[in-house]
This record gives structure tokens, sequence and C-alpha cells, in this order.
């Protein structure tokens, strides 16, 4: 789908959340797009990234500053607010919850994964339906697939990084085999689409 | 496969039927959690598992097993052990006698775990209520039977913890799985207790609950928060798990912060 028919798409669904999910390489890939998201008074954003497990989560802080949006660790029972970046703390399940809040959990590790971004793009898909947009960016494992299909089964909108640009392509790869993305993109690409998206006035 | 109505039909039904209330849980884990009940007890949909709650008597029991999240470990989070032993003990050590409640326990390794830090502090007079609402996770851990790997893991975190001696002087080591000395389980009182629809059973010096909050929503915390204020003696301490937070409940002004990082509380002095 070209880049503009998917932003009209985007628009007319409503887009209220989207879900960004990341493994090995991910840090440079979401100095790379999270900066898009300008003032915005109705998207909201949560990032799965796959970290070691112990010790203090510096992400939010590292992307503070280069980020317009406000950047802060989720935590369990609070609400989804626009204007927003939330990341899953180390060693804990991220979830949207349909009365839109966030919550966290230590149940067992998905496929070795805990964050992981399918239970993070799962709950986005029951919560928010066709109003929510799912990223799959570069990651040497295959976590996102199952959570995309879920996003698309339920109306809602997938983006996937070319993976001949992905420092590690197999994450973004296996997602592209198994479904019938909106959309490939690199992350230039990436980049402006989201800058629109977030530019555009819609209810 | 799994809509909304029937995920709501069945909790009502748990919670008509069982008196089990998870109303109030927060819905993706508990959606999870009955998608693999699904596979597990090989069911179509949310319907046939409702009907097996209505008409199977011997089924809930095991359902409830696969609601709960009952990931656990021993020590786990060290720091929070660690604080407790040097910034808690010294000062419960001074009470003749205590009463300590652990608000789901799961399957005992956060039992387990303060009584070696108790022993190893030197207090003797105190008793441990323990407390869940997953009855198999209660029958384990009164066994203290654990899995070998897990326990070679936990050694590191014992000594992170603070711990004294050896984590092997507490165990009986068998093939695959190691028995911990019965006598660290003599003064725990297990029993069955939900947060959700229990009340104060008796005056508490400290409550850890810890990793129970997060699965609740907001209203649901809030009468969790308020039963131990209730349940707390004056000065009496409140631990959390490293995600769980008293800042935005209603009885945050009554609690003073001992261990931001670690989540140690005490119920302040009021007169
Ligand atoms: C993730 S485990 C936490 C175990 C341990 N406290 C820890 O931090 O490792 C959560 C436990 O809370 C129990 N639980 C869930 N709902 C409860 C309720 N309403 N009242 C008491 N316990 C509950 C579950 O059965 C489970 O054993």
């Amino acid at each position: 789908m070209s880049h503009d028919n998917l932003l009209r798409k985007c628009i007319s669904q409503k887009i209220r959340v989207i879900v960004v999910g990341t493994s090995a390489g991910g840090i440079d890939a979401l100095k790379r797009i999270l900066p898009s998201f300008k003032d915005s008074k109705k998207l909201s954003v949560a990032v799965v990234i796959h970290l070691p497990a112990r010790g203090p989560n510096l992400i939010p802080e590292l992307f503070k500053e280069i980020c317009s949006f406000k950047v802060k660790e989720a935590e369990s029972g609070e609400s989804l607010q626009p204007g927003y970046i939330y990341f899953s703390p180390a060693d804990y399940h991220l979830s949207i919850e349909s009365n839109e809040t966030l919550s966290l959990s230590s149940e067992e590790p998905l496929n070795f994964s805990r964050p992981s971004i399918d239970i993070l793009f799962d709950s986005a898909a029951y919560s928010f339906e066709s109003k929510a947009l799912g990223i799959l960016l570069t990651g040497a494992n295959h976590d996102g697939t199952a959570g995309l299909l879920k996003i698309q089964s339920k109306g809602g909108i997938c983006l996937i990084q070319d993976p001949s640009e992905a420092e590690y392509p197999t994450m973004p790869q296996s997602a592209a085999k198994s479904l019938s993305a909106n959309a490939i993109m690199n992350l230039k690409q990436m980049k402006s689409f989201l800058e629109e998206l977030s530019r555009s006035s819609y209810e | 496969m799994f809509s909304n109505d029937d995920f709501e039909l069945l909790i009502q039904e748990i919670y008509s039927r069982y008196q089990y209330d998870f109303r109030l849980y927060s819905k993706s884990s508990l959606r999870r959690r009955l998608e693999q009940a699904l596979i597990k007890f090989h069911c179509q949909n949310l319907k046939e598992i409702r009907m097996k709650v209505q008409t199977e008597k011997e089924f809930f029991p095991q359902l409830i097993a696969y609601l709960t999240v009952n990931t656990t470990e021993m020590f786990r989070d060290p720091g929070y052990f660690k604080s407790l032993r040097e910034n808690v003990f010294p000062y419960l050590k001074t009470f003749p006698s205590l009463k300590i409640w652990i608000a789901g326990c799961s399957t005992g390794e956060e039992v387990i775990s303060f009584s070696i830090l108790l022993h190893e502090a030197g207090i003797k007079r105190f008793i441990i209520y323990a407390t869940d609402i997953n009855p198999m996770n209660l029958e384990r851990a009164k066994k203290a039977i654990y899995d070998t790997e897990q326990v070679r893991k936990a050694s590191s975190s014992y000594y992170e913890a603070g711990g004294t001696g050896s984590l092997a002087d507490y165990y009986q080591a068998a093939y695959d799985s190691v028995q911990f000395n019965q006598d660290l389980l003599s003064n725990v009182v297990f029993s069955d207790h939900s947060l959700a629809t229990d009340a104060v059973f008796s005056e508490m010096h400290l409550i850890s609950c810890r990793n129970v909050l997060i699965y609740f929503e907001k209203p649901l915390q809030e009468r969790v928060f308020k039963l131990f204020d209730e349940s707390l003696v004056r000065d009496g301490f409140l631990g959390l798990g490293s995600k769980e937070t008293l800042q935005f409940s209603s009885i945050k002004n009554k609690f003073e912060v001992r261990d931001r990082e670690n989540k140690i509380y005490q119920k302040a002095w009021t007169p």
C-alpha cells in the first residue's frame, strides 16, 4: 500500500495506540523513529525492547532527551495518555488494557522473552482493535510475529522494518513472511510516515 | 473463539458459584491465562469452560490453578530482603513477639526467604501468616520441596540479600529436588485468604505483599491498601513488589517511605 493510502487508512481508522517491538539493534532504530512523534492529542506509544533482565532500566532516560513526546517507564494501573511513550520495565510484560490503562505482569517468559513483544501487541489488538498500529523493527529472534498477526486479524495496521535494512533481519523477516503487512518500510520512510501521522488531526 | 461477553459471564459465574472474585483483575493477563486454560482443558471456547464450572465439581480447583500468575523465586529482588534485614529487622527485634503476613505467598519461596532471614537475624518469637487464593500453591508451599536448578540460582540471590551462612545449610538435596528443613516452617501458618473478598484477620507488624497488586485494577488495589492499613499496628511495616507503590493510594499520607527503591513503607505514628 502506498504511503498516502496508508496514511488515509490510519486516519480513517482513528489510530490511537502505536505499539513498537524490537530486540537486537533496537536502540539505534528507536532513536531514528521515536522522535518523529510530535505533540499529538490522540496518539499514545508503548514500546517493548528486549533487555538484560537485571539492573535499572536506563532506556527511558536515554529517550527523554531526544523525544518531544513525554517518555516514561510504564507503571501497573496507570492510565494511557496521549503524547506519551511508555517503555516496559526490564523483566516485566507490558499490556494495554481495554479500560485504557497499562498493566505489568511477571508471567512466564513467552518464547524466552520477558518483556514479550507478542504480549504487548496481542493486548493492543484486543483492547484497541482497528485503532491499534503495530511496528516491528530489527531483532534476532521471532518475537512479534504472532502479535502482529493478532493486530492484523483485529483490523489494526502493521508496519515492518525492511529486513534488508535492519541491523538484525530475523525478526522483521519472520513477520514479513507470515503476514500481509500493510507496509514494509525502511526507517527513513517510517520516520516521515509517523511524523505525518502524528501531525494529522482526527477525532 | 474468545468473546468479551463470554469472558464476563465466566468471571461472573466463578464469583457467584465459588466467591472467587476476579472482576477487578487486569483483563489482559486473565485473558491470556484463560487462553492457556482452553488449550489445557481441550475446550473450544469460554462457554465450554463455563459449562464445566457449572456442572463438574472437580473442575474448578483445576481451573483456579490456571487463573493466577504464580511466578515467584527465592530472595526475589535481593535488595528488598537486604533492606529488610538492615533497616527493618533491628527495629522489629525490639518487639516481644512478631506477626508477619505474607499475602499472595504463591508456592512458598518468599516464605522460606523470610524464615531464613529471621533465623539469621536471631528473631525467634514470630508467627508468619502466609496466605494465597490458589490452594495448589499453598499445598506446594507446605511441602517446601523445590527444583534443584531453581535453588542453585537462588543461592546467589541469598548472598546478595546479605545471607550470612550458606543456603545449602537449610535443605537436604535429593536427586533433582531439594527439601527445605521443616523447622523453617514451624512458625508458619498457611491459609486460604483472598485480598479481593476477605477481611482483616489479625494485627500485623510487617506485611509483605509482592507482585500481587500489579494484577489488580486500581479500585481493587485501593481495597487491599485499606485492608493493609487496618491490619498494621502503629509503626508497622509494609513491603511491596518492585513495580508497586503506595504513591497513588489514598493511604499514602498515613505512611512514610523507608526505602523508596525497595518499596518499604512504615505506618506513621498518628496521634
Ligand atoms: C506472582 S505471585 C507472587 C508471589 C510472591 N509474593 C513473589 O513476589 O514472588 C502472585 C500470587 O498472588 C496470588 N493471588 C492472586 N490473587 C489473590 C488474592 N485475591 N488474594 C490473595 N492472593 C492472591 C496468586 O495465587 C499467586 O500465588
